[in-house]
């Protein structure tokens, strides 16, 4: 897709381990470090978890821009209904097998079978999309770190009764599903075009991901609140709604400059451009 | 459960489900979303710039999926949180998820169309103010209405599955059929009435759409008025068929009265599907025999 | 400790489920994006979209009848024939759409003549696409497909539903044993969906598309994905069951 770039170029940059590429590295480690803060804190700095949650969206979101570059023939979105269907499964998985290592169990299982899939789609199905394996890698697990995080979100921990009890059983796992799946594809979906800017679809996916948060941050001061929640935990949602609700404004201001950076011309109202404009 | 609340509540949820799929349908037409979209997005690169509002947020199956469970998460919650009135709750809820997909449309209506800088396409700010209020009263209304459904199934008829999840199922069925049936009047009819009536849209067109409207020129607004007609409403009688199709069959032969009883309704549905494909049989001779074939067929076979 | 056997037998189930469940993906008539403006035969939305949308209303007949009843198997074919339905509404209100909405008959252009009615689909195809609307063929294709979509997912659901059931010392109460269940079939079903509409690139017209032979290929990466999905499903019920 770098048309100034020759093939071979392209391969090795494609070929490279993705840890050594910038939004895979940072979304790996802030999200395992903040969700761990998360897990040995308590419910009272349960918001860190959220701060994890973006991060491994915004890594999620980077690969889907990547290889829905490359035209996949049945749009953006399903690329990452895919990452998260296998997210869903690995991560509720993860947490049943262990409460503590979950996170780790979790990324390690995604990277395995988002690879085995992707290798399998790409060898078997012959779409022969260069790095496929993986993207998809790279998709099943930030979303599967944003799932993990979320359940801690509205948990407030990862013993796996109560995020059952609280997460799955009362139907915000439904929210986790589609919300991380929309909040993946919808930045690069929203601003597909040959003039896309990658900061732009950044600032979007962080956008996507923080409303996320915020429902998610109010379902768990409410829910927790007619349910008997400790005080810890109730500070926690409360500090999760704050946060994003100010990052939400502080995101779409950025968004908002980049659109105005990147638009042709932005005019209160008037006529179609004319013919003389458009050559 | 007495089988004529079953019936009653039925009604109501195929007179809900009606309005659901009638406002899903025109708020995707408002904002071209879904699959006329790739029209509208491919129109400025023709030398075609236009003021339709271009909201891609994704398909609509996962758009309207989206929308319903923040509803229901944001209704169950207040609902757990303060002893509310059920109706109060939907509101809320339906409140905070329209709040949502407006932030998600406008986004969308900013990104793709800087993301089109090169062609020359500009951001209208009025054609934003006008249609973006329209967009989400639609959303408002699809979203109360499929919570009500929600609602509905889980106290009256006996389908325990939590709120948000069943939203969401409920969700992406609308969307799916909002984009299926919908879409084709506003897709190949409406961004295409340059072209004669009666055909396809020759794929040498695309990207050519109309843009000029009644009076001044054409925003999503003129075409949620068009589609009002007979998009909006094969929708919501495509939705609320088949939400009382399915239902119809286990609450008229309930499989908790005997097993017999649930195989009869198995025998009903069958019944039910192959009076549709009669009713397609006898719609695709009828308009094979009224409007003719577009060419002469040759006089020699061709060779199979 | 479970019995190994039936954990194995589950999770065949399983596999056929998600197996099914791509086979029918590949019977539904699809579109894309062209057939919303009348350019290509099918219904006019994505497939993973359809197929989703299908399923989940063939699985929401599937529980409540379980709900209702309590037998597997017939909230298994219920399942199906709920799937079924919704397909045959979305095609016939879509074709009444293409007939009197836009004023084109059924054609589909990747036949000369209809395999099931041997009417002649070429001279009805409009000059410049490649045919429109949903002939009798795919019709009854969609149907078939929708009917083993249907079973598929509600195999899925019914198999991770009564495993947990079966485990003595289940925590939580039946609506939760329902929730766990219909969030892992819908998971499943994304996967498999994803995977078809890779394999027929995002449109196929039903059974006599000549993209209808590369299913076997599709088979095999959906019986592997879902294996995988369907132990860690199982995993998963088990632990929560306290047997393992």
């Amino acid at each position: 897709m770098n048309p100034t770039g020759s093939r071979s170029e392209q391969k090795t940059k494609e070929d490279k381990f993705f840890l050594l590429e910038k939004p895979a590295l940072e979304g790996l480690l802030i999200s395992l470090l903040t969700i761990y803060a998360a897990v040995l804190g308590g419910p009272i700095v349960s918001f860190t978890a959220g701060v994890g949650m973006v991060f491994a969206i915004i890594w999620a979101a980077d690969a889907v821009r990547k290889i829905s570059k490359y035209g996949l023939g049945t749009g953006v979105p399903s690329v990452g209904m895919f990452g998260i269907g296998l997210a869903c499964i690995i991560s509720i998985f993860a947490v049943s097998v262990n409460a503590f290592w979950s996170p780790m169990i979790g990324v390690v299982l995604a990277l395995v079978i988002g690879w085995i899939s992707g290798k399998l789609i790409n060898k078997i199905l012959g779409m022969n999309i260069p790095s496929m394996e993986k993207r998809i890698a790279e998709i099943t697990a930030g979303c599967t770190l944003a799932m993990i995080a979320s359940f801690i979100v509205i948990a407030g921990t990862l013993e796996s009764t109560i995020v059952f009890s609280s997460y799955i059983l009362t139907g915000i796992s439904a929210l986790g599903f589609i919300g991380i799946a929309v909040a993946v594809f919808h930045a690069y979906n929203a601003n597909l075009g040959p003039d896309e800017a990658q900061d732009r679809t950044k600032m979007l996916t962080v956008l996507d991901a923080l409303l996320l948060l915020l429902i998610l941050g109010i379902a768990a001061f409410f829910m927790g609140y007619g349910s008997g929640a400790t005080l810890a935990y109730l500070i926690g949602a409360g500090i999760t709604i704050f946060m994003s609700i100010a990052f939400i404004l502080i995101s779409f201001y950025k968004f908002w400059t980049y659109v105005k950076r990147d638009a042709w011309q932005i005019t209160e109202t008037g006529l179609l451009p004319s013919e003389e404009d458009l050559n | 459960m007495d089988p004529l609340i079953g019936m009653g509540v039925l009604a109501l949820v195929g007179a809900v489900a009606a309005i659901a799929g009638y406002t899903e349908d025109l708020e995707s037409v408002v904002g071209s979303q879904s699959n006329p979209n790739s029209q509208v997005q491919l129109a400025p690169q023709m030398k075609y710039p236009h003021r339709l509002f271009n909201k891609a947020i994704s398909g609509e199956p996962l758009s309207n999926g989206l929308a319903a469970v923040i509803g229901a998460v944001i209704a169950v919650s207040l609902e757990s949180f303060y002893d509310l009135s059920i109706i109060t709750v939907i509101v809320i809820g339906s409140v905070a998820a329209m709040m949502i997909h407006m932030i998600l449309a406008t986004t969308s209506f900013f990104g793709r169309i800087s993301s089109q800088s090169r062609f020359k396409q500009p951001i209208y700010l009025d054609v934003f103010k006008t249609n973006l209020p329209v967009i989400a009263a639609y959303a408002f209304m699809t979203t109360a209405c499929i919570l009500i459904i929600c609602y509905l199934m889980t106290s009256y008829l006996e389908i325990w599955i939590p709120i948000p999840l069943l939203a969401l199922i409920l969700g992406i069925t609308v969307g799916s059929i909002g984009s299926s049936v919908g879409d084709i009047q506003y897709g190949a009819e409406r961004l295409y009435q340059n072209l004669e009536f009666g055909s396809g849209i020759n794929a040498a067109y695309s990207g050519n759409i109309v843009r000029k409207a009644e009076s001044g020129i054409r925003s999503g607004v003129d075409n949620s008025w068009f589609s009002s007609k007979f998009g909006g409403p094969t929708t919501g009688i495509a939705f609320a068929a088949v939400l009382f199709m399915t239902s119809w069959i286990t609450v008229l032969f309930n499989p908790e009265w005997g097993n017999a009883v649930g195989w009869i309704g198995l025998i009903a549905g069958v019944l039910f599907i192959l009076a549709t494909i009669l009713i397609n049989r006898f719609l695709e001779k009828s308009a094979r025999r009224n409007f003719g074939p577009y060419r002469e067929e040759e006089k020699t076979e061709i060779v199979e | 400790m479970m019995n190994i056997i039936l954990f194995l037998i589950a999770s065949l189930l399983i596999t056929l489920g998600g197996v099914l469940i791509t086979i029918s993906v590949h019977l539904i008539p699809v579109g894309g994006a062209p057939a919303a403006m009348a350019q290509a035969t099918g219904v006019g939305t994505g497939t993973t979209q359809l197929a989703a949308g299908a399923g989940l209303t063939g699985l929401l007949v599937a529980v409540s009848v379980h709900l209702l009843s309590g037998d597997v198997l017939l909230s298994i074919i219920l399942g199906g024939i709920g799937s079924a339905i919704m397909i045959s509404i979305v095609m016939l209100i879509s074709n009444i759409g293409y007939i009197y909405g836009i004023g084109i008959p059924l054609a589909s252009g990747k036949a000369v003549r209809d395999p099931m009615t041997k009417d002649r689909q070429d001279i009805y195809v409009s000059k410049g696409t490649e045919g429109h609307g949903i002939p009798t063929a795919a019709f009854l294709s969609g149907i078939v497909g929708g009917i083993i979509g249907g079973i598929g997912g509600s195999l899925i659901y019914s198999v991770i539903y009564t495993v947990l059931h079966s485990q003595t010392d289940f925590v939580f109460s039946t609506p939760a044993a329902l929730t766990i269940s219909i969030l892992l079939s819908i998971s499943i079903y994304f996967i498999n969906a994803v995977i078809a509409s890779y394999n027929i690139g995002g449109t196929i017209e039903g059974y006599y598309d000549p993209k209808f032979k590369k299913l076997p290929k599709a088979i095999i990466v959906s019986a592997v994905m879902t294996f995988i999905c369907g132990i860690m499903s199982l995993f998963i019920v088990i632990q929560q069951g306290g047997a393992l």
